[in-house]
């Protein structure tokens, strides 16, 4: 039995174009992994051909003469290849010297998202939260080995340097009971913060297709956005994945306000400053969607982000607040409500997705041999035995 | 004699553990963190290793327990029924290897997926309810399988991998752990 996801033709494409149907830009996204599938083993750039591709990109941007300086991979994120480097380059008429981070996609990835979406999410909430400056991006890979974009280097740590090591990519952080309160209250006002900008804001992010408020429709385009990944990517097939994306389609409710919703809004993807104890910068906003506040919602108070307190009861949801404080805290600081019935709608989108992600694309990438980084993309597919299991279980109750 | 499994893979975890990790410059997280990772996922190949057999055998009773919560009578005679056939054939075969197992239940899951999007509206609910209460055996194979990865703290109270392993599809019942 040839698995025609080995190697996509022409007519398997368009079929699942045709089948489910997505945003714009998505659809660029996935077609273009499906066109470079099949093609020969990856071979991971050295550093000297990742400086050269920067080189490109710079000499495109800038008109004047530039200096990269101290280059090397950094690690941290499950999906994408970071190298650090140094810059001083001419900005006009003014001297400019900068710690700057390439974000750089590897052949494959464990979510295949755009480089476009990301650069525009992160621009849009400059100087509302935290985030790394950005400053140029190579959406296609003109320049650079793969797709890519440049922002500044963020400083602070991720967990404190003082306890010990959690799981991978920050799952299960534990910042220690001093600490959590602290970070928690800073959490929760930049979520609301995201939640709430502007629709004039919103409107000017050309890579998110519109998203009209009293209908379903961006719902249900989301659930096929995962759906068509499933078909894409899967090693083999799993009745749980159809029958999610069946319950969630028959029973996606109209959306009541568009958020920006960073769509891995957790502990691991904020740095923060030990000394002052405040966040520095908010990271990986590559699932950035337009959309319901209750995806990030449901996401983040997830049971494989957080863990119990001290006392062995209280759930800590991304290992900061009990759920119940954080949501509260939520309503007050966005004025939006949390509706009970669209976070557990929410709750199914997030594992049916994760489930895809750990089952499908994470077991897919890491066979290809094609990111640079199989053996914790294959490591992180053991989360989605745990996943699987609750998204079955609930859909058990809600069936 | 020629070295075994077990042996090939204890002298490389010895060699990755005493030897290069030490050597790597502590700078280099993205090395460090890679070994670490490479000598966790050895030690689970390694305990994993002799079970293959067995699992193949229990993933492949599983499949069939699905199919069974599958059949509505209405769908004799289709590709779903062929594969339903082959799988149980290779099943009742004591002489099966792993691969022809694999490849049966593999054959099966593409008919239950295929079964379960075609399904009219009607009767979604009552046999996407069936399916999922089928599915939950093979749910808590997989979470025990994966259990010393550390991200699913509840699989530890799942039964014993060798118990879950050597359960006839007959007596394949749930466990104690609630999802």
């Amino acid at each position: 039995m040839v698995d025609p996801r080995n190697a996509p033709d022409q007519h398997f494409i368009d079929a699942l174009r045709r089948r489910f149907p997505c945003e714009a830009e998505i659809d660029r996204v996935l077609t273009a992994k499906l066109k470079q599938r099949g093609r020969p083993d990856y071979r991971r750039e050295s550093l000297d051909e990742v400086v050269a591709g920067i080189e490109r990109l710079l000499r495109h941007h800038l008109d004047d003469e530039f200096t990269i300086t101290n280059p090397g991979w950094l690690g941290g994120g499950a999906s994408k290849i970071q190298v650090a480097f140094h810059l001083d380059w001419q900005d006009r008429e003014t001297a400019r010297s900068r710690d700057l981070v390439l974000r750089m996609e590897p052949p494959a990835s464990i979510v295949e998202t755009s480089r476009t979406r990301e650069f525009e999410a992160l621009t849009t909430v400059a100087g509302i939260v935290p985030v790394p400056e950005c400053f140029w991006v190579d959406a296609e890979g003109a320049f650079l080995p793969h797709p890519g974009l440049v922002y500044a280097r963020a400083t602070g740590v991720t967990r404190p340097s003082k306890r010990p090591l959690g799981q991978v990519s920050g799952i299960g952080t534990n910042f220690g009971p001093e600490l959590r309160p602290v970070l928690g209250r800073q959490f929760v006002r930049h979520l609301a913060a995201i939640h709430t900008v502007a629709p004039e804001r919103l409107a000017q992010m050309t890579a998110f297709d519109g998203v009209p408020v009293g209908s379903n429709a961006s719902i249900i385009r989301q659930v096929n956005w995962w759906r068509r990944v499933w078909e894409e990517d899967r090693l083999e097939a799993q009745p749980l994945v159809e029958i999610a994306a069946r319950w969630l389609r028959e029973n996606a409710p109209a959306l009541d306000h568009v958020s920006l919703v960073h769509g891995d809004y957790r502990a691991g993807n904020f740095l923060y400053d030990e000394e002052s104890e405040q966040i520095t910068a908010w990271l990986d906003w590559e699932l950035a969607v337009l959309g319901d506040r209750h995806q990030d919602l449901a996401w983040l108070t997830g049971a494989h982000f957080g863990h119990y307190a001290e006392d062995g009861t209280t759930f800590l949801a991304s290992g900061l607040l009990p759920v119940s404080e954080l949501l509260e805290r939520y309503e007050q600081a966005s004025g939006l409500t949390v509706d009970p019935a669209r976070l557990r709608f929410f709750r199914v989108y997030n594992d049916f997705a994760s489930t895809v992600h750990m089952l499908g694309t994470a077991c897919r990438v890491a066979r290809q041999g094609s990111t640079h980084q199989d053996v914790l993309v294959a490591w992180l597919a053991m989360i989605g035995p745990g996943i699987a299991a609750g998204l079955r279980a609930t859909l058990e109750e809600l069936l | 004699m020629i070295p075994d499994l077990e042996l090939q893979l204890s002298v490389t975890i010895k060699a990755l553990r005493d030897v290069v990790l030490p050597a790597i410059n502590p700078g280099n997280g993205v090395a460090t963190e890679q070994t670490h990772l490479a000598l966790a996922t050895l030690g689970m190949v390694r305990a994993h290793l002799p079970l293959r057999q067995k699992l193949a055998q229990t993933e492949l009773n599983h499949a069939l327990a699905m199919a069974q919560s599958l059949d509505t009578g209405a769908t004799a005679e289709t590709a779903f029924a062929a594969a339903r056939e082959r799988a149980k054939a290779v099943a009742d075969n004591p002489a099966s290897g792993q691969d022809e197992m694999e490849m049966a239940r593999l054959a099966l899951l593409e008919e239950m997926e295929r079964l379960i999007a075609d399904v009219p509206t009607d009767r979604f609910a009552a046999l996407g309810r069936s399916c999922l209460a089928a599915m939950k055996p093979q749910l808590d194979l997989q979470r025990r399988w994966a259990a010393d990865a550390g991200f699913d703290p509840e699989a530890t109270g799942l039964p014993a991998i060798d118990e879950m392993l050597s359960q006839s599809p007959a007596n394949a019942k749930g466990t104690p752990v609630s999802r």
